[in-house]
């Protein structure tokens, strides 16, 4: 001790004497695997922080005293060195790759902090992750990349967004969404005008202690989108290009032939005869006479296409097929270009790129095309001051959106129908003076009439553009060393414009001519803070402070206006069209006011605690109850830090972390969409008697409605272990409290709610991600990584024992996804008809017993409220990702599988076509229904009376929804440097892609995709699509 | 560094300035705060003429489907559950198959309820605030008097749809009746009995109808005036069995409106400006039921925009008409169905829709004398419409009489929104003969029985604290199934 003591105030008292005496120290610093220099690695010398960066070829040179012996090299994504000055020879150090990365440096919420030392929650996923998945918004990108967060790709329209749960549902009625923040930012605009490869990195914040700065809008945890900044002092130039073409992911179910569509709707109408209690013979003469009619058009050319017997004729040969899905459905390209250009100079760096994505998905015509471009600029003009920017822009045209109807459409269309008018006369199509086919616009369908979607397409092309402006801009002052003051003004700008157009020729609109649709969305928002940060070290000790203002502000503007009648084709604007057919306007404001702080200590790198606290005003509520409070403390300690761990030198990372606090959610919401006024009593106008302005009762006042608060605890361990094995394992529990439900009332009242925070519920689990490096040799890397997630969702609290939900019931101590319905029995062998399960109730004590149950075929005994049985939950056990990646001399290969293990779904779009319905084709799973040869069926008889339990939910269309998806697959090549050299680039890269591949589960084989919706229900969603690409990467 | 010092003292004083409390008020841009609405008159007639449009609006019911549409819709309803039409393929056609529309868990009772409570309470707002708003008293009579006709005729619809006839159900249980404004305290109220509901009908029609008594619609066929009031308190009094009442104030609407006649009756009921209409509502290139109305559902090919091509007569029903009524315009289809050109859309598709006119006024006159043993004026009355039509008078007495001017309102009035109410009122079985069974229709009910008669929907059984969830007589819920036999 004494002596340690005497020597640092001797290197004190010597200081001014030995600076005197400079010398030159050089070295040159190295790659340990491969032997090639590094640029750019950091050299401080430990005694006067004096510092500087390797040059193009690793060398470095410091003019140091004497008294100097150790320097700190320091380099990303390797393990920093020390090493001691010796004599006057170059230095040659050679740095080992950090495997682990335990000092990476990561964005957290209103700063950046150290991911060894970070006493939150949070993920981070590199450009590399991001880069490998093909699309056209990047939120989808993250599927299976982070532990706790729950992504649902479940739409194939380019550039949908997915749905994103991070730990559960933490709310019933309000917003269950993420806060989405790009470069430090709440970001409102659209996440599809992102270009993913201006993304570094994406940080997911899952508990308090990460989110608690964003408060008011921060309880379904925070994403953070960085993009990336100019880090080369000699510049880089980076081309990337993909095309590929995509089909679905899982195919449809097969569409039934003409012949199999009229056999079945021969039996129907057969079956549906003898349940009038017709006899067999006669009720089969009537099926073969007016088959014809019930189909409403004959594809053959005999009039009784059936016999008797149900077969069909042997003599009756089909004139025509629609193929609806070849026609509609076609695998079409996807193109994607990206360019940036990024460097560094002492004072400024800057990042500029480009993109330009062309999605044709593979519905005729769609189309998402999208034009960015970015500058990330920053700038210190003096040693106190620095400013900076990063600005985007993009433009995106989406040429049609595929609606449910559409998909309903393709799923049930029968061949039957043609695509193209047929004329009988001719036996051929019917053609138009230019020698094309005439679209079929259903007038001899049973269903779908005045409409085809092929045609639609062809004649009314209704693009929907969109405009986005973001820009992050700030000014910071050094006042004194570790004082900073920062000024935050970022701006999120976009228009959203529809141009919906309906031809007056064809379809739907002729009668009137034709109508042009135009609506608008332009929404502006600011955020200005005021930031200011202190930052000091003393001995052991490091304090970090926060504190800052903000204030954020929305507008929303709708204008929507229609007229009606074209004079000619041609034409598709409203100024040419005669008729007024509606217009609408509105525009909404929603405002944030915020203080908030943070406090960080350290000590010894060993114990760590922060602190956080802010306090939200929104224009969401009621001045009495508009201000809250959200807060966090977490705490860590670094385990293998402590000098009894340091024994170990195969334990490179141990550390313990909790955390616990206090985030809000005041997204309410009226449907999807979100309710800024919640709190108010109102008349909505526009109730009008024709020319009379009129207004009706839309809301009863709500002053006490306030924020849903989310307590959130979480208790982790990570570790890295032998340079190889890296992880972490967390318990989470996050109690929404406050929740808003709508308070039943009886709707007599005319009402059937009011908006109340009264419910509670609890969302807990367990999380863990492993990445393991396997093979970390000069030649071969292979990695695998490994997260997973399970999680329970808990209602703790209701307004009521229980309420009814759609097909859920909610019940204090169970899931919100708990399906509750009357139980299917299979089908009755000697009828042929659905068996459901009664339950039979004694009421003869004066208390309802229940004494047993029995069989029905009647479904409409069975709709009262205790007929109802626990089904399942929809929600899966445990869910996550699985990435290999491997790489050999040029060659790389990754792959990613996404898992969903459990949870049940309950599959409409598979009921919807397992009865008859007049006019609509059903799955082939109904050529094996019951009849009374084929007793034992699985599926029940065929019957157009037999319909009373269409539609009609029970168990019996409920289905475990385990799947594995392969979610990526990559095959890549770089072009040996000696090669890529000679062409003057620095690398040259080719790969394939196939995103989607293969997709395991039950769903697939009923012709459903197993990515739903969260509620685990289908929707006729446009599914999702795997696709096949190839592209290269360049950078000069 | 002293000006740093200064910049600092003022990004502090500037984040100060930002904190004014009047930033975070907000307010919405197509809603007013209730307190605003009742200030004056004006603001009143707004809340009324919001009524209005509820009465016929998308939605009113909260289905957000095409079949909820409020008056049209129920009209629609009551015509699928009759004998007379043949709903093939369009909309309302589980209403037509008997496929359990009526069910507690189904959006159709649900519907039904919502539309008529969310009107109430907001007549209620009109009938509790109108005397406190500034502006002349005549005025605030005549809003008052329309609201209160409102409210009366909500409660008497309510009554048909969800119990049994009046004339054997006086004592089941009726619907919950609300005066007053809903507030967050307004608990749920008990159905009490189905007197109960009739005297509320009464006492608000009979208050608005002194009310009304100088009040002038002008062009506004779908407003409430002193005729509609009468021909409202007609059809509840012949709910009510009260005969003499029915017969006099229908007569008194008579007195007003001339009767169809044959150029017109056959002129596609699509004009609001036909003399004989005394209730009704216009479509507008704003305000209309798109392809969703009644024309858009009738197969007949004569509607210039799309249409479902779905209703069809009866051949039991066309075989009730001689060949020479004027009325007879059918024409056998495709070998297979009647189709029918009584309901054609104008030009425009957004042609007006009827639900009251001077013949079924007559009729009600005609059944209330024949009711009460006029059976000479009876005929005489009911004759006036047979000669007009070319139809062949009918010479029978007695119940036969009763039946042959039931008969003459189904040839006349069908498709106007009778069926359902006519069936109930009477307690007429359903007896769906014919190619009914062609067309997934052939259901035969039993008189009284309770599939004609809508559940109260689960949520109001759920949440309404003074009902007993249970199916009566052990709770306030309607049998599904079953026949009523009367106590």
């Amino acid at each position: 001790m004494n002596k340690q003591f005497f020597f640092i105030l001797s290197f004190m008292m010597c200081i001014p004497v030995l600076s005197a005496q400079n010398r030159e120290v050089t070295g040159v610093v190295t790659s340990s695997d491969d032997e090639q220099p590094l640029i750019g690695v950091t050299v401080i010398d430990k005694q006067t922080q004096r510092g500087t960066v390797t040059n193009e070829n690793g060398e470095f040179s410091l003019s140091l005293p004497e008294r100097s012996q150790q320097l700190l090299v320091s380099y990303l994504g390797y393990k920093t060195r020390e090493v001691t000055i010796t004599g006057n020879q170059t230095l040659r150090i050679a740095l080992e790759p950090d495997v682990v990365a335990i000092d990476e440096v990561m964005v957290i919420a209103y700063g950046t902090g150290k991911k060894s030392t970070f006493t939150g929650s949070a993920t981070v996923i590199k450009s590399e992750s991001i880069e490998k998945i093909r699309t056209s918004n990047v939120t989808q990108a993250l599927q299976g990349q982070s532990s706790g967060v729950q992504v649902i790709n479940s739409s194939g329209q380019p550039g949908d967004n997915s749905s994103i749960l991070i730990r559960g549902i933490g709310s019933v009625n309000a917003s269950s969404s993420p806060l989405y923040v790009v470069d430090g930012v709440a970001y409102d605009g659209y996440l599809n005008q992102i270009n993913s490869a201006d993304v570094e990195s994406i940080t997911i914040l899952k508990d308090a202690s990460a989110t608690a700065l964003y408060g008011s809008r921060a309880a379904n945890g925070v994403i953070m989108i960085i993009t990336k900044k100019g880090v080369s002092e000699k510049g880089q130039i980076n081309f990337r290009s993909t095309f590929g073409f995509s089909s679905l992911a899982v195919d449809l179910p097969r569409a039934l032939s003409s012949d199999e569509f009229v056999g079945l709707t021969w039996l129907a109408m057969k079956n549906g005869r003898m349940d009038a209690g017709i006899s067999d013979a006669e009720a089969s003469a009537y099926a073969t006479d007016n088959l014809v009619n019930e189909l409403k058009i004959n594809p053959y050319n005999t009039n009784k296409p059936v016999g008797l017997d149900g077969l069909i004729d042997p003599n009756a040969q089909l004139l025509f097929s629609g193929d609806w899905r070849g026609e509609l459905l076609k695998s079409r390209m996807r193109q994607e270009y990206t360019l940036d250009i990024s460097g560094k100079t002492q004072r400024s760096d800057y990042f500029v790129s480009g993109g330009y994505v062309s999605d044709k998905g593979i519905f005729t015509a769609q189309q998402f095309e999208r034009f960015t471009t970015r500058a990330n600029l920053n700038y210190q003009p003096r040693a106190w001051l620095q400013t900076g920017t990063n600005t985007s822009l993009s433009h995106s045209i989406r040429k049609i959106w595929i609606d449910s109807s559409t998909i309903w459409f393709l799923r049930t269309i029968s061949p039957t129908y043609p695509v193209y008018e047929w004329d009988y006369e001719k036996g051929d199509y019917k053609l138009d003076s230019n020698g094309n086919r005439i679209y079929d616009y259903g007038d001899n369908r049973q269903t779908w009439i005045a409409w085809n979607p092929l045609a639609d397409a062809a004649y009314n092309p209704s693009p929907a553009t969109t405009d986005n402006v973001s820009s992050r801009s700030y000014i910071e002052l050094t006042f004194l060393p570790g004082l900073k003051f920062r000024t935050n003004f970022s701006v999120d700008f976009y228009l959203y414009s529809y141009d919906g157009y309906t031809n007056g020729e064809y379809g739907y609109a002729a009668g009137f001519g034709g109508e042009a649709y135009k609506e608008n969305y332009r929404n502006m928002s600011y955020t200005i803070n005021n930031l200011l940060t202190y930052n000091k070290t003393f001995a052991n000790h490091h304090l970090n402070v926060l504190a800052g203002q903000e204030a954020y502000t929305m507008k929303q503007k709708y204008l929507m206006a229609s007229k009606r009648g074209f004079p000619f084709g041609g034409l598709t604007e409203i100024g040419s069209a005669s008729e007024m057919n509606s217009m609408d306007s509105y525009q909404d404001n929603y405002r944030l006011l915020s203080w908030l702080s943070r406090i960080e200590y350290d000590y010894a790198d060993k114990y760590y605690i922060s602190g956080s606290f802010r306090t939200d005003g929104t224009s969401r509520f009621h001045p009495d109850t508009r201000w809250g409070n959200f807060w966090s403390i977490g705490a860590s300690w670094r385990i293998s830090n402590e000098e009894f761990l340091k024994v170990y030198p195969w334990i490179d990372n141990l550390k313990l972390k909790a955390s616990y606090g206090a985030v809000g959610n005041d997204d309410l919401r009226i449907g999807n969409a979100s309710n800024y006024y919640a709190y108010q009593g109102l008349y909505a106008t526009g109730m009008n008697d024709y020319n009379n302005a009129g207004v009706t009762i839309s809301r009863l006042p709500n002053k006490s409605l306030k924020w849903e608060s989310n307590i959130q605890t979480n208790i982790g361990v990570d570790f890295a272990l032998f340079n190889k094995l890296e992880g972490g394992v967390e318990w989470f529990n996050r109690a929404s409290k406050d929740l808003l439900f709508p308070m039943p009332l009886a709707p007599s009242t005319g009402f059937g709610s009011i908006d109340r925070n009264i419910g509670n519920v609890k969302n807990y689990g367990i999380e863990f991600e492993l990445h393991y490096q396997a093979v970390n040799r000069k030649d071969l890397k292979w990695t695998i990584d490994l997260n997973g997630t399970s999680y329970k969702n808990i209602i703790t609290k209701l307004p009521q024992e229980e309420m009814n939900s759609g097909y859920f019931k909610w019940r204090e101590g169970e899931s919100r996804y708990n399906f509750w319905g009357v139980e299917y029995a299979g089908v009755n062998p000697e009828t042929g008809n659905d068996q459901f399960w009664k339950n039979i109730y004694d009421t003869s004590s004066g208390e309802k017993v229940l004494t047993g149950r029995e069989l029905t075929e009647n479904l409409n005994e069975l709709t009262s409220d205790d007929q109802k049985k626990y089904l399942g939950d929809a929600l899966p056990k445990l869910f996550g990702g699985f990435t290999n990646t491997l790489s050999y001399k040029g060659i790389d290969f990754s792959l990613l599988i996404y898992y969903s293990l459990g949870g049940k779904l309950y599959d409409s779009d598979y009921s919807q076509m397992m009865s008859y319905r007049t006019g609509y084709s059903m799955h082939p799973d109904m050529l094996k229904a019951w009849t009374s040869e084929n007793t034992s069926a699985q599926f029940p008889r065929i019957s157009t009376a037999y319909a009373n339990t269409m539609g009609s939910y029970s168990s019996k269309f409920l289905f475990d929804n385990t799947f594995v998806r392969l979610r990526n697959i990559t095959l890549g090549y770089t072009l040996p440097k000696a090669i890529s050299g000679k062409i003057q680039v620095n690398s040259l890269r080719l790969f394939v892609q196939s995103d989607n591949p293969l997709t395991f589960g039950k769903a697939v084989g009923r012709g459903t995709d197993p990515e739903q919706s969260i509620s685990g229900q289908t929707n006729n969603r446009f599914p999702v699509t795997q696709s096949f690409s190839f592209g290269l990467q360049l950078n000069l | 560094m002293k000006s740093i010092k200064h910049i600092f003292y003022l990004g502090i004083t500037l984040c100060g300035i930002c904190s004014c409390s009047d930033f975070l008020e907000t307010n919405p841009s197509t809603s007013v705060a209730d307190t605003e609405v009742f200030t004056t008159t004006a603001g009143a007639q707004a809340a009324l003429n919001g009524s209005y449009y509820h009465m016929r609006a998308y939605n009113s019911g909260g289905a957000d489907r095409q079949d909820d549409y409020g008056i049209p819709s129920i009209r629609l309803i009551s015509d699928m559950c009759g004998e007379d039409i043949i709903a093939w393929g369009g909309w309302y056609v589980y209403n037509y198959n008997y496929w359990g529309e009526t069910r507690a868990d189904i959006y159709r009772s649900s519907q039904l309820w919502t539309f008529h409570y969310r009107l109430i309470n907001n007549t209620n707002s009109i009938i509790a605030y109108i005397d406190q708003c500034d502006g002349a008293e005549v005025e605030k009579r005549h809003i008052k008097g329309q609201a209160l006709a409102m409210r009366g005729w909500a409660y008497f619809s309510l009554a048909q749809l969800f119990q049994q006839t009046y004339s054997i159900a006086q004592n089941m249980p009726g619907v919950p009746i609300y005066t007053e404004p809903t507030t967050e305290s307004t608990e749920g109220k008990p159905r009490g009995t189905l007197d109960n509901t009739y005297a509320q009908v009464l006492s608000d029609l009979k208050n608005a109808e002194e009310l009304l008594a100088d009040f002038d619609r002008g062009n506004n066929i779908n407003h409430f005036d002193l005729s509609v009031v009468e021909g409202i308190l007609s059809e509840v009094y012949q709910v009510m069995n009260h005969w003499e009442e029915s017969g006099k104030y229908a007569e008194r609407v008579l007195e007003k409106y001339p009767l169809t006649t044959n150029e017109q009756y056959l002129s596609g009921f699509n004009d609001e400006n036909t003399p004989s209409w005394i209730w009704g509502m216009r479509q507008t290139e704003e305000q209309n039921m798109s392809d969703y109305s009644l024309f858009a559902m009738w197969g007949n090919d004569t509607r210039k925009c799309f249409t479902f091509r779905a209703y069809f007569l009866a051949d039991d029903f066309v075989a009730l008409f001689d060949e020479d009524d004027i009325r007879y315009q059918f024409e056998f289809w495709w070998d297979q169905i009647y189709a029918s050109y009584k309901f054609r859309d104008n030009d425009d598709c957004r042609g007006s829709i009827v639900f009251m006119r001077s013949e079924e006024m007559l009729l009600n006159v005609a059944e209330a004398l024949a009711r009460q043993g006029k059976e000479t004026e009876a005929r005489e009355f009911l004759w006036q419409l047979q000669d007009l039509r070319n139809a062949r008078r009918s010479t029978s007495s007695g119940n036969d009489l009763i039946e042959d001017i039931l008969i003459e309102r189904r040839k006349e009035l069908y498709g106007e929104g009778y069926a359902l109410f006519d069936l109930l009122r009477n307690q007429k079985p359903l007896l769906r003969t014919g190619n009914h069974i062609n067309y997934g229709g052939a259901t035969t009910l039993a008189s009284r029985s309770w599939r004609f008669v809508f559940q109260l929907p689960n949520a109001e059984m759920k949440n309404n604290k003074s009902l007993v969830d249970g199916i009566w007589p052990n709770g306030d819920q309607n049998p599904y199934d079953g026949v009523y036999t009367p106590q």
